[in-house]
């Protein structure tokens, strides 16, 4: 087809002008798509896929997971990120809250308490829990002068030190979204409730917590999933008893160079990963349409 | 309504939790002590001095800082053309595929990202190198730039744009006088985002560093398990402040934003 017959026809040439908008776009979106695909996809599945290439293609690497020393540490991952993230919402809940009803000033204040945090990195908060959890370390100095204990306690390395500096990492990740929520609550609802004698706890449990729901939901979500790929806390603070799956993942790999294995476990962890992410984006669709038929 | 009091008590706490264990390490890096201890005694820079001196640090540093900056700017690039080229795309389910592909490294977990990143590197020689480093914190950093960008090319007042060209000016023209600086600061906040993802990122340098080419972080890490040094306090502390310092770059920048003609809501 010539250049003319395209100008001289109307239909041909809406097409051309189709195409240029389509090349237009995909020249802007070429740098990226060219990048993530050719160096992160493709890597991505190239690694994923030594979880089922064995000689040929083999669910080998996946019944091993049933092994004890593998399950047992599945399992763990997901109640201590459960645990987490339950942690987390509840102790986030107050600080929303706190913000949600406090002077511009004063959000302002607790905002940044918790976004320096959030944007600090996930290995100096975790060095300096290492500084305060230590045999020497702080606390225990502090309950040694409090005259509390007789000698040092070992709080490093327990289950119990993972989930102190999880739930610390992780708490920004629910303040935030729980915020949001609470501020777009109208004043009026919880004055109105007052009016009509409702006490305080009954209107945060009829009133204010099911208006909520979403941000505990999504916040909770939240940290379940980053809980659950967890590495830096769980192989700094924590111990053989209390190994995450990331943890193992990186010592299948870098110890056992034992790549199959550990791409099996990679394809379970993201497999969670993505279904909890997929099931949070629906649950806020249905809000969302809920919200705009009311 | 007013808050009860044991509420704010319990978010006080909370927030003490949350800051307490970084003022700690930032009051103990001025101790005297060769190992940390509470409470420090006595008051010295030098272990600022043995930060900025020593030779391994310096260069973790250096090679930290030169890989943030290039993976900020180029994160900030690609989220400019991509949030450009999205804007044409017409059919929503594309769209929102092509934005989930955008943003998939935050959902990948970082250890299987580290992983895909060390088996393509150490076949091709980059484990350690600038440009292995570079390529892996672009892809990690770019969903935090794009969103910034993304938001404010939805929010800001497109009928400026249609103005300028009523006006006479061409499309590059409107493009460049218009349309950038309205853009600038979320451009600028995208950027800061990424430097700060690619500074702290952990995870994936722990295994493309090798002896010769590793990050702040890496270092860090190894650090962390073998010595008690209040050197380590003192970078914790460095980075902390710088971090603040950022981060007050974006809450002045946010505001000004606030400034620009936003669309008109319905």
């Amino acid at each position: 087809m010539t250049a003319a017959s395209i100008v001289s026809s109307g239909r041909p040439l809406r097409l051309a002008l189709g195409n240029r908008r389509a090349l237009v776009a995909l020249l802007l979106l070429a740098p990226a798509l060219v990048l993530y695909v050719a160096l992160y996809f493709v890597p991505l599945f190239d690694f994923l896929s030594l979880s089922v290439v064995d000689g040929g293609l083999s669910t080998a690497h996946f019944s091993t997971l049933l092994d004890m020393t593998y399950l047992s540490v599945l399992w763990r991952t997901l109640w201590m990120s459960a645990l987490v993230g339950a942690i987390c919402t509840a102790l986030g809940f107050p600080v929303a809250y706190l913000m949600s009803r406090s002077s511009a000033i004063g959000a302002a204040a607790i905002g940044a308490c918790v976004m320096v945090p959030l944007w600090t990195s996930v290995l100096l908060r975790t060095y300096a829990w290492t500084v305060v959890l230590q045999y020497r370390g702080v606390l225990n100095d502090l309950l040694l002068t409090l005259g509390l204990i007789d000698q040092p306690l070992r709080f490093m390395y327990s289950k119990g030190a993972v989930i102190t500096v999880m739930v610390h990492v992780l708490l920004p990740y629910v303040v935030l979204p729980l915020y949001t929520n609470l501020a777009s609550i109208p004043r009026e609802l919880p004055t109105a409730a007052r009016g009509l004698g409702a006490t305080g706890l009954r209107i945060f449990i009829h009133v204010t917590l099911p208006l909520c729901l979403p941000g505990v939901i999504a916040g909770f979500t939240l940290v379940f999933v980053l809980s659950t790929g967890f590495f830096v806390v769980p192989s700094l603070v924590g111990g053989p008893a209390s190994m995450m799956v990331a943890t193992l993942i990186g010592r299948e790999i870098s110890e056992n160079l034992n790549w199959a294995q550990g791409a099996a476990m990679s394809v379970v962890l993201l497999a969670t990963a993505t279904v909890c992410l997929a099931m949070l984006s629906r649950l806020r669709h249905m809000d969302k349409r809920q919200g705009s038929a009311a | 309504m007013k808050v009860s009091r044991l509420v704010q008590c319990i978010a006080w706490a909370v927030l003490a939790f949350l800051v307490l264990p970084s003022l700690l390490i930032a009051f103990m890096s001025f101790g005297t002590d060769p190992y940390l201890r509470f409470p420090p005694r006595g008051f010295t820079f030098d272990w600022y001095r043995l930060y900025f001196s020593d030779a391994d640090w310096q260069s973790a540093t250096l090679f930290s800082l030169k890989i943030a900056i290039v993976a900020a700017v180029i994160a900030a690039a690609i989220s400019l053309s991509t949030a450009f080229g999205l804007e044409r795309v017409s059919n929503p389910r594309l769209k929102e595929s092509l934005r989930l592909v955008l943003l998939s490294p935050t959902v990948v977990p970082g250890i299987v990202s580290a992983l895909a990143f060390y088996k393509l590197f150490s076949a091709v020689g980059l484990t350690g190198t600038f440009l292995g480093f570079v390529v892996a914190h672009t892809i990690l950093a770019t969903p935090f730039a794009y969103l910034c960008i993304s938001s404010q090319l939805h929010a800001y007042d497109r009928t400026l744009e249609t103005a300028a060209r009523g006006l006479g000016a061409t499309r590059l023209q409107t493009f460049i006088h218009v349309t950038l600086p309205l853009l600038s600061p979320s451009i600028v906040i995208g950027a800061i985002f990424s430097f700060l993802v690619s500074f702290d990122e952990a995870v994936v340098s722990f295994f493309i560093s090798d002896t010769q080419g590793k990050t702040l972080p890496r270092k860090m890490f190894e650090d962390i398990d073998f010595s008690v040094s209040p050197v380590l306090a003192a970078v914790a502390t460095t980075i902390t402040v710088g971090t603040i310092l950022l981060l007050a770059v974006i809450t002045i920048l946010q505001n000004r934003m606030k400034r620009i003609p936003s669309q008109q809501k319905e």
